[in-house]
């Protein structure tokens, strides 16, 4: 017994900190560095804790690096992205769960295929056609491409949730003269609302996140979200790292806070996709 | 529910629509392109194979699947050793706050790659990183290193950083499987008397033999495909060491602008992670199919 209680205070208070400290030590270095001033930042031998730490990056971020920007453009395209995407998945994952229909395998096992192949394909015809239809710099180009990725993902993740939804509910209703629309507006949708939500918010996170194609349908500074504007700025004759760093954590924070929120539903969503064969 | 099979259509038309209109035509038209010669005004020519042939080619080409190749493999490894070392410690019984070192494990994956890539940036600069700086006081290194304006460090760099950035995927699939495994195996186990590392060997691991197998097989695809990562540390450089199959064809369409290259290069490596993911599929195929 006494060899167990050794072993798993070697684990609590020796392993689990040290392991968690190394793999935070990235987040948290950037953490340091945006408290720098400039003069901080560049001065070697380096300053592990800043001597005078400021808040000062994390306001003069929004106008010298055009955060706020970019912080709005990021904020529409990602909230219109999840509405428009909750909206087309939400029926097609009710059918998928609820009907045999002609084609259904084929659309699941193509909803699958869809979320592997190298999406760098889509580059050149999205750029192309975007050109064509004058969309380049434009939220609606994002928007249409960033709810083509996420539709998929949606509808495999509602079509799970629509499942744990017993059908003799539906029938039940039907026998009471609900049409089928009617049965998954009133009846199964407000069911299943928190499964809505968290995929809602993974739609959200993969449009917050993305930066691949909006590297190649922005040009124009002002339509830049917050993954190009950050990009594009190493670029610069002069980067100030310590107030860049304090725009990459300023635009991580919602995406971690929603990841920290999901975490248990995260595992839940996962084990159900991996552990059935 | 079976008479009323004819709305199921109405119901995923919506979503057929905006997927053939959005992916599966734009696919089409990606290989389309890979036979045409496009002018800057779009114009399109039909030139074959040529574009395939003068791909195939460049040395670059073949330099450029190297890259992928160890980037992607060497990744995918080191990602499954540390997700699986994670798993198995967030899964023991005697942890305490476990949802706390969850949720603090999991962050790395929940910050974009271009943050992440923008940190290890900072932390690998030549003259103000923090990598340098520890290493030195340690007494690792004499000299300060260009960590990622040398070739073969630059590489490995970026694989740190994405290893970092792709552990808590794998971390979560595997925690998910082990938390499946019924206790009484175990107990079984131990009235057998096995050691620790026959637990492990004959009891954990083949209860979650298919979550390896899913969890590496997307991780691989995931790394073959990735470019944000790779393009906001290093462009591809120094002198090209770094450049991958996703880089080459954004640099093809978008500095070269010869978009008839690009779409080759994509369509190629669309076959070569079919083919990958074939022939990986056929190796597991036994154990499996044997869990």
């Amino acid at each position: 017994m006494a060899r167990r209680r050794s072993s798993s205070n070697v684990l609590n208070f020796l392993v689990m900190p040290v392991l968690g400290l190394v793999m935070l030590f990235p987040i948290a270095w950037m953490f340091v560095v945006s408290l720098k001033s400039e003069a901080e930042t560049y001065r070697t031998p380096l300053t592990w804790i800043p001597h005078e730490p400021t808040f000062a990056n994390y306001v003069s971020m929004w106008q010298a690096l055009e955060f706020a920007r970019y912080f709005q453009n990021t904020l529409i395209v990602a909230g219109v992205t999840t509405l428009l995407a909750i909206l087309v998945a939400a029926p097609a994952g009710y059918a998928v769960s609820r009907f045999r229909f002609r084609g259904r395998d084929a659309f699941s096992g193509f909803l699958l295929a869809s979320q592997m192949f190298p999406r760098v394909i889509l580059i050149v015809p999205y750029f192309i056609t975007m050109r064509m239809f004058g969309l380049v710099n434009t939220y609606t180009a994002l928007i249409l491409i960033y709810v083509a990725f996420a539709v998929p993902f949606c509808i495999w993740m509602l079509r799970g949730h629509f499942a744990s939804v017993p059908v003799e509910l539906d029938e039940a209703a039907m026998l009471d003269g609900c049409s089928p629309f009617q049965v998954f507006r009133r009846i199964v949708l407000p069911l299943i609302l928190p499964g809505v939500v968290a995929t809602a918010i993974f739609a959200f996170l993969v449009a917050w996140n993305e930066f691949l194609f909006a590297l190649v349908l922005t040009t124009d500074r002002k339509m830049s979200v917050i993954t190009v504007g950050l990009a594009s700025l190493i670029g610069e004759y002069k980067t100030q790292w310590n107030e860049l760093m304090a725009a990459t954590i300023v635009g991580s924070i919602p995406a971690m806070l929603l990841y920290a929120v999901l975490e248990r539903y995260l595992v839940r969503g996962l084990s159900s996709g991996a552990t059935k064969g | 529910m079976y008479r009323y099979r004819r709305y199921a259509y109405a119901f995923v038309l919506p979503a057929v629509l905006v997927i053939a209109g959005t992916l599966v035509y734009p696919m089409g038209q990606g290989v389309y392109l890979s036979f045409m010669r496009v002018g800057i005004d779009l114009a399109t020519t039909f030139v074959g194979f040529a574009n395939y042939v003068e791909v195939l080619r460049q040395p670059l080409f073949w330099g450029v699947i190297g890259h992928t190749a160890v980037f992607a493999v060497v990744s995918t490894v080191l990602t499954l050793a540390v997700g699986l070392g994670l798993a198995l410690l967030l899964n023991r019984p005697d942890l305490r706050f476990r949802t706390f070192w969850r949720v603090l494990f999991l962050m790395p994956w929940t910050i974009s790659h271009v943050a992440a890539g923008l940190g290890w940036k900072w932390i690998f600069d030549g003259l103000y990183g923090v990598a340098n700086d520890l290493l030195l006081r340690i007494g690792l290194i004499e000299e300060p290193l260009m960590w990622l304006g040398t070739r073969d460090l630059a590489m490995a760099c970026v694989i740190v950083a994405n290893i970092w950035r792709s552990y808590p995927f794998v971390m979560l699939l595997l925690l998910a499987a082990l938390q499946t495994i019924p206790q009484e195996q175990y107990e079984a186990a131990g009235v057998d008397g096995a050691s620790g590392w026959q637990r492990f060997r004959f009891v954990t691991l083949p209860n979650i033999k298919f979550a390896i197998f899913v969890g590496s097989a997307l991780d691989f695809i995931f790394n073959v495909r990735q470019f944000d990562l790779i393009f906001v540390m290093t462009r591809g450089g120094p002198r090209n060491s770094t450049e991958v199959l996703a880089t080459l064809v954004n640099r093809q369409a978008f500095e070269y602008f010869d978009y008839g290259q690009a779409s080759a290069t994509a369509v190629l490596m669309l076959l070569m992670l079919v083919a990958a993911t074939y022939v990986y599929r056929r190796l597991m195929q036994t154990p499996v199919e044997s869990r």
